[in-house]
């Protein structure tokens, strides 16, 4: 039998929303701007610098949640900042958790936001600054617009990678029931503890949510993602 | 007073796999009216449009409107194409498939409702303002591109073959728009073109390009009938470029014969060449007069194609001479396979063999 839904402990359902919404904004930022300028802009580096935003699609959880130990644990200067701050250390919090989640949501946006730029036509950029338009005025007026769809699947993607992390989550945030235990940490939890059903009721909610989230970027992309 | 227009520009591209190496060197000042650049793809056309407009940077050189400089690689001047102020027409449809037609207009013309009102107006797409691009007719969205152009004040309009891929009507259509806008706004303008009809009809000058030159520039008509080399005639598919030796020629007859591969073509009298002197000379087909032999005075030549147009009928002869006739002489010659060749005043260009 499952436990009735209204005694399952709800909070990492409602903290791998936050945390992927969250993930899912800052990432949108950054992949943004980083597919732009990787799209744009030709510089000295430019393949190691696109290895180097791609290689955490492909490097192992434990590999990334180490990199980010390292880069925001207490003793590291990025660590530090965020502890001078905040007045507490960055890891083991659900903060940490959407700083993993950005790691993987990036690399996918910053992928589709390249594949979306690049089908915009030069031309139609190059029409609206001989029309007097700022780069900036380019970017949003233009750009974005006749690549949105594309962008707004990705970012539905980025959202749902956001809510499936595991790996790197424990790594940096932990599992600390209703601090930091997001639904696939929540998941691992409860079959290590040996609670099937409750592993299942969440299993059911994670499918059902993966379905809507598949269906979302079916809708806005027309299945045209990455 | 200065050319509107004047430009030095000059890139490299090292070429590379599936890529030949070009080099672009030009040296031109654009008059005002209506300049052409005429020349084969490839030959540089669209890349010195880009530098103008800011789209692309020259290596090195300079680009200059009227009192203004809009690059110079030497003072490291390069003003943003959206600073440059100048109308850019593409080859490509280019209005903004999410925007309406009026939003499209009113992109670059800051907050001056009545002006985009006014050129709605003027452009007859007013009653089209709410519709999307894909919502009207090719001619509209032609009309619509121009609109918009000048909607954000230009002070020079660049045009790179907007003709491209219209049918007959809306390529008529394009050019009324453009000689009203011409007659109107009397913006310098440069029109890039692969189609010399096009080029005479709307050109008041022609620049003709060749593997990144300009090998000859000049008023458009004079241009054409007038080429400075082989090269040029060619180019702009004057007629048959031929070679010779010049049998006779008396200013006090006004008569020159030219004996050129077993034929003597008869003209006018031709300054600048003597008996006996070794010619390289263009026959201009839309000048020469043919007709189905009954005439033995002149030379008799063997038809070999036939290539039909709307309203006339070029003629390919033995030897490559070329002539153009209407379809009814055409028709009345009832297939005759021997035609007589005439040469009238101005049939015959002697060429420079330097281009000079």
């Amino acid at each position: 039998m499952f436990p009735a839904f209204s005694s399952i402990d709800w909070s990492p359902l409602w903290l791998s929303l936050r945390v992927a919404s969250i993930a899912t904004v800052l990432s949108l930022s950054v992949g943004l701007a980083a597919g732009w300028a990787l799209t744009r802009w030709q510089f000295r580096g430019k393949n190691l610098a696109e290895a180097l935003v791609t290689a955490p699609i492909v490097l192992p959880p434990t590999v990334l949640g180490y990199y980010l130990l390292v880069l925001l644990g207490r003793s590291s200067p990025l660590g530090e900042l965020y502890e001078a701050l905040f007045g507490g250390p960055l890891v083991f919090t659900w903060q940490a958790a959407v700083a993993a989640a950005c790691l993987h949501a990036i690399p996918l946006l910053i992928r589709a936001a390249r594949a979306a730029f690049e089908g915009v036509s030069r031309n139609l950029e190059n029409a609206a600054r001989s029309l007097g338009a700022s780069e900036w005025r380019v970017f949003w007026r233009v750009t974005l617009p006749l690549s949105k769809g594309h962008v707004a699947a990705a970012a539905v993607f980025a959202f749902a990678r956001s809510l499936g992390d595991f790996g790197v989550t424990i790594m940096i945030a932990g599992n600390i029931p209703g601090k930091t235990q997001t639904m696939a940490v929540a998941i691992y939890d409860a079959v290590q503890s040996g609670q099937s059903e409750l592993a299942t009721a969440l299993v059911i909610v994670m499918s059902a949510l993966a379905i809507v989230v598949l269906y979302a970027i079916g809708k806005a992309g027309g299945g045209r993602v990455l | 007073m200065n050319a509107p227009i004047r430009a030095r520009i000059e890139k490299r591209f090292p070429g590379g796999p599936g890529s030949q190496p070009f080099h672009l060197n030009v040296e031109f000042e654009a008059p005002d009216g209506v300049s052409i650049f005429f020349g084969p793809s490839g030959a540089g056309k669209t890349l010195t449009l880009e530098s103008l407009a800011g789209f692309s940077k020259p290596d090195a050189g300079s680009v200059e409107l009227r009192d203004r400089t809009l690059f110079d690689s030497k003072t490291r001047i390069d003003v943003a194409a959206r600073d440059r102020r100048c109308g850019y027409l593409f080859q490509q449809d280019t209005l903004f498939p999410h925007m309406t037609v009026r939003e499209n207009v009113s992109f670059g013309a800051g907050n001056s409702t009545a002006r985009v009102d006014e050129l709605l107006r003027e452009f007859r797409i007013d009653g089209l303002a709410a519709r999307l691009p894909r919502e009207i007719s090719g001619g509209e969205r032609q009309r619509c591109a121009i609109a918009r152009t000048l909607a954000s004040g230009p002070e020079f309009l660049l045009m790179d073959e907007p003709a491209q891929g219209l049918d007959i009507v809306l390529r008529r259509e394009l050019h009324a728009v453009l000689r009203r806008v011409r007659q109107q706004f009397g913006l310098p303008m440069i029109l890039v073109t692969h189609d010399i009809s096009e080029a005479l009809s709307l050109g008041d000058a022609l620049f003709l390009f060749s593997q990144g030159r300009i090998v000859q520039h000049g008023p458009a008509r004079a241009t054409f009938e007038h080429p400075a080399s082989a090269e040029a005639a060619r180019l702009m598919g004057v007629g048959a470029v031929l070679t010779g030796v010049v049998q006779e020629s008396s200013e006090q007859q006004q008569r020159t014969v030219i004996a050129a591969g077993g034929l003597h073509i008869d003209t006018n009298f031709l300054p600048g060449c003597s008996p006996g002197d070794s010619v390289e000379f263009c026959v201009h087909a839309d000048k020469v007069l043919a007709e189905p032999h009954n005439d033995t005075s002149a030379p008799v030549l063997t038809l070999e194609a036939a290539d039909e147009d709307v309203d006339r009928v070029h003629l390919l002869f033995e030897g490559g001479l070329m002539a153009a006739v209407s379809r009814t002489a055409f028709q009345a010659a009832a297939g005759a396979k021997t035609w007589t060749l005439k040469f009238p005043a101005g049939s015959i260009s002697l060429l420079q063999p330097n281009g000079q």
